[in-house]
């Protein structure tokens, strides 16, 4: 029984790509470069630095391929972190200039029909269901959570940027997060 | 807030979670974190939320030549290949235990691959007539596979081997089960045809085999 290499489970060209396997590595970059791409654009707005700091990334998941703990994340989710973090480092000399939230917010929560649809199968189900709980957010706390999780900025950058008072920034990340949680475990239990 | 711990009643766990904890608030939570399970559990859980949220994000494709530039950088030679592979089997192995809600793609694998392509087979492994996991061969100059174990005992060690068509025996890695589950990857000898891989308790007695058709 011959299986396609573009069927094999992440995890598995992960490794063939940390190995310096050519085809495995083709593979693996095939199929998370338009996710990699889209964090590092989301965040760092401008297309020549996120194709910087997105071929960074590939460039670290390379050296750390043997770190990778399937327990803690998929592999798309540990790529997501590795972009976002090397995002927000480039980004970090003018914190969120030039970055929209609300049109962020808006792209997360709806977005356009996917253009790579083959990159998304994977987690799509469970991106679904976190849509759906930020979708639920009110307003203030979706953004909330979206300005620190995704472009980084802490309670007090947030407290500013929307003109309110600290403890209500750090109330509504706080309330954001532990009720997308609570949502993401009731959708669970009613899928089990 | 975790039930029956009120330690943490600033509760910073949710800026930890989303990385954007000042150093005063982390060194706190740290240090609490040390002695308490219940908070770790917690902090784990709201960091798998917050980081859900990157997988959100609508992809984009790359300009064009991204991939090739990606692998002049990672792939200039195929000399490090075996310097690298050790660790990974060494983190691999130390994952051997509950890949609790891993393997999303293991349903991926049983869909009907499209012949033609003969340098990845894949091989249930069984043990008596029940299926308990997954093996994939990748066959190339420098030929590997990897084990995925669903269902097998609690607590031991079991060895990997591969049988050749000559009928030679090659143990290719030993691997710790904590709670019958685990995912690794071994390299292969290149002189070896595998027709078959099979995983043995202390004793030596069969687990589980998985038996490779030809191609
Ligand atoms: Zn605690």
């Amino acid at each position: 029984m011959g299986l396609p290499i573009q069927d094999l489970p992440d995890e598995v060209l992960l490794a063939g790509y940390g190995q310096g396997d050519p085809e495995l590595a083709v593979a693996f970059v095939r199929r998370f470069q338009a996710r990699v791409f889209g964090v590092a654009l989301a965040i760092a707005g401008n297309p020549s630095v996120a194709e910087d700091v997105a071929q960074q990334a590939f460039v670290r998941a390379w050296r750390h391929a043997g770190a990778y703990d399937p327990r803690r994340a998929s592999v798309g989710g540990w790529l997501g972190v590795i972009t976002r973090n090397l995002a927000l480092d480039a980004a970090r000399v003018r914190p969120a200039a030039g970055l929209d939230p609300s049109g962020l917010l808006e792209r997360l929560v709806d977005p356009a029909p996917a253009a790579d649809p083959e990159g998304l199968l994977v987690a799509a189900e469970a991106a679904g269901t976190l849509r759906e709980a930020l979708r639920s957010l009110p307003r203030e706390q979706a953004t909330a959570v979206v300005l620190a999780g995704m472009v980084g900025l802490s309670a007090s950058q947030i407290a500013e940027r929307e003109g309110i008072p600290l403890g209500t920034a750090k109330t509504r990340v706080r309330t954001a997060l532990r009720r997308l949680r609570a949502e993401l475990e009731v959708q669970r239990a009613h899928r089990a | 807030m975790p039930e029956g711990c009120g330690a943490l009643a600033g509760e910073p766990l949710a800026e930890i979670a989303l990385g954007i904890a000042d150093a005063q608030d982390r060194a706190a939570v740290v240090a609490h974190l040390e002695s308490c399970p219940a908070c770790r559990d917690e902090l784990r859980a709201m960091t798998e939320v917050a980081d859900g949220l990157l997988e959100l994000v609508p992809p984009a494709e790359p300009p064009v030549g991204f991939e090739e530039r990606v692998l002049a950088v990672t792939q200039p030679a195929p000399r490090t290949v075996r310097r690298r592979w050790p660790r990974l089997v060494a983190a691999a192995a130390m994952v051997a235990v509950a890949l609790a809600g891993g393997w999303a793609l293991a349903g991926r694998l049983s869909s009907p691959a499209p012949a033609g392509n003969g340098a990845v087979e894949t091989a249930a492994l069984r043990a008596g007539n029940r299926t308990v996991g997954q093996v994939v061969l990748v066959e190339h100059a420098h030929p590997w596979m990897s084990l995925r174990l669903d269902a097998g005992p609690h607590d031991v060690t079991v060895r990997c081997q591969v049988v050749g068509n000559d009928g030679r025996k090659v143990t290719v890695g030993t691997f710790w089960v904590a709670d019958g589950r685990g995912y690794w990857a071994a390299t292969l000898p290149a002189d070896l045809s595998v027709s078959k891989a099979q995983l043995l308790l202390p004793g030596g007695r069969v687990l589980a085999a998985a038996t490779i058709l030809p191609g």
